[in-house]
């Protein structure tokens, strides 16, 4: 029988604990919020660092490769909002692993289970927010701070969006909600229609900005069209439907 | 710093460039030059950039030799691909240019800006304005038309506020007619 450590177990308790895992960042998530709430007092993983999207852990990584691996757990590709991501799943073999080892630790278990059921209908902005605000520390190198603003935002505004995080009475930091750190060039918090536009066009990411752009837009039309005079006025009001 | 609502009719100038927008490129090249320098931030609106992809169709459309080469049933296809190319170009420029921020609107709901827009269309005033020669072809034509706020015009006004802009640059003399209307203050109007 294969072996694997108790920190392991607690991993593919994890994803066996709800139908399935909906892509990386909220496996990430949900594996920080057990570590961090639920598995105090257990062999856990702990190597967190600040990434792109908050808390993550290489280990938790490898760990999943191992699992797919192994055919512990299935990893489909499926596409939702236009993403394609990963979903895990505990397999057949993977469940018969760990049914001992749940049932040794049913009490911590189903603490897990309720933390990981809480999440599963609700969108990964709530989750990613949730660890945000919890753990602070791990969003120094966040890539999405200004989806966790609108969400805290939304919150703010309305009351029936707000709940309380089972299981835990650590105080949300909500400084990130009025923060005036600058997550990268673009100062003016636009940057969701920013990466819908460059989305758009094409860019799999939102350009940087330049220092001689505004060059580049002048004349950029005019050897575009052999008119010899375009009136910019009048094109815009034709389009606008004065003729 | 200020923000200030570009309207559509500034980018296009500045896009057209200095031998072919003769009238207006230079007032557009120099507010182009204050975003640049800090002067203030220049707001771009997800309605103006709809009016971007518009005046493209319409400007490439209007090459009738370049269309004549052309197969009829490939023509539709041609204008869309063509103006895309263009728009795809100068979106990733105004991304990329600075003290430039997008907007798409914030807080109005649709109905407060049908009302308000109702409000607006009747109280405003336009102008008579006679004219000598075609405005496109520039051949002579006498011809004369009520020149008056439109309802795109309305929205971009509504819209400037609604994301608490301090002002609305334009090129276009219908705005007039709204200048200092209730329902658009404390946004302030600025025809160049």
């Amino acid at each position: 029988m294969m072996e694997l450590t108790e920190r392991s177990l607690w991993l593919l308790a994890l994803i066996e604990s709800s139908p399935y895992v909906n892509g990386n960042t909220r496996l990430q998530k949900y594996a920080l919020l057990s570590t961090k709430i639920v598995l105090e007092n257990e062999e856990k993983y702990e190597d967190w660092e600040p990434n792109d999207f908050g808390g993550f852990s290489r280990q938790v990584g490898l760990e999943i490769q191992y699992f797919t691996k192994n055919e512990l757990i299935e990893q489909d590709t499926v596409n939702s909002s236009g993403q394609e991501h990963h979903r895990y799943s505990i397999t057949k073999k993977g469940r018969e692993l760990i049914k001992e080892f749940i049932n040794s630790k049913r009490e911590t278990y189903d603490k897990l289970k309720t933390i990981t059921n809480f999440y599963f209908k609700r969108p990964l902005n709530d989750l990613l927010t949730d660890t945000y605000t919890l753990y602070p520390e791990y969003t120094s190198n966040s890539k999405i701070k200004h989806i966790v603003r609108q969400t805290l935002l939304k919150r703010t505004l309305h009351p029936n969006l707000q709940y309380v995080v089972p299981f835990t009475t650590k105080q949300p930091d909500l400084s990130i909600i009025s923060s005036t750190e600058h997550v990268n060039a673009f100062q003016f918090q636009d940057e969701r229609i920013r990466e819908k536009l460059s989305a758009m066009i094409g860019l799999k990411s939102i350009p940087k900005i330049e220092s001689n752009s505004v060059k580049k837009l002048s004349g950029i039309l005019e050897n575009r069209i052999t008119e010899n005079e375009v009136d910019a006025i009048e094109i815009v009001s034709s389009v606008r439907g004065h003729i | 710093m200020k923000k200030i609502y570009i309207d559509t009719n500034i980018i296009i100038a500045y896009a057209v460039g200095p031998t072919k927008e003769k009238i207006q490129y230079p007032k557009a090249e120099k507010i182009f030059k204050q975003i640049e320098d800090g002067e203030f931030i220049g707001v771009v609106s997800t309605l103006t950039l709809t009016e971007i992809i518009g005046v493209l169709r319409t400007l490439i459309g209007r090459e009738r030799e370049k269309m004549l080469t052309i197969k009829e049933h490939d023509q539709n296809e041609h204008v869309r691909h063509e103006a895309k190319k263009i728009y795809d170009e100068i979106i990733k420029i105004l991304l990329t240019m600075n003290n430039i921020k997008f907007e798409e609107g914030k807080m109005s709901n649709f109905q407060t800006i049908l009302s308000d827009g109702f409000e607006l269309i009747s109280g405003s005033t336009g102008f008579q304005k006679f004219h000598s020669t075609c405005g496109i072809c520039r051949q002579a034509y006498k011809s004369s038309n009520y020149k008056q706020i439109l309802v795109a015009d309305i929205l971009h006004a509504l819209l400037a506020k609604d994301t608490g802009c301090d002002e609305l640059l334009t090129f276009d003399g219908g705005f007039r007619g709204i200048i200092g209307h209730e329902k658009i203050e404390p946004l302030t109007i600025c025809v160049k």
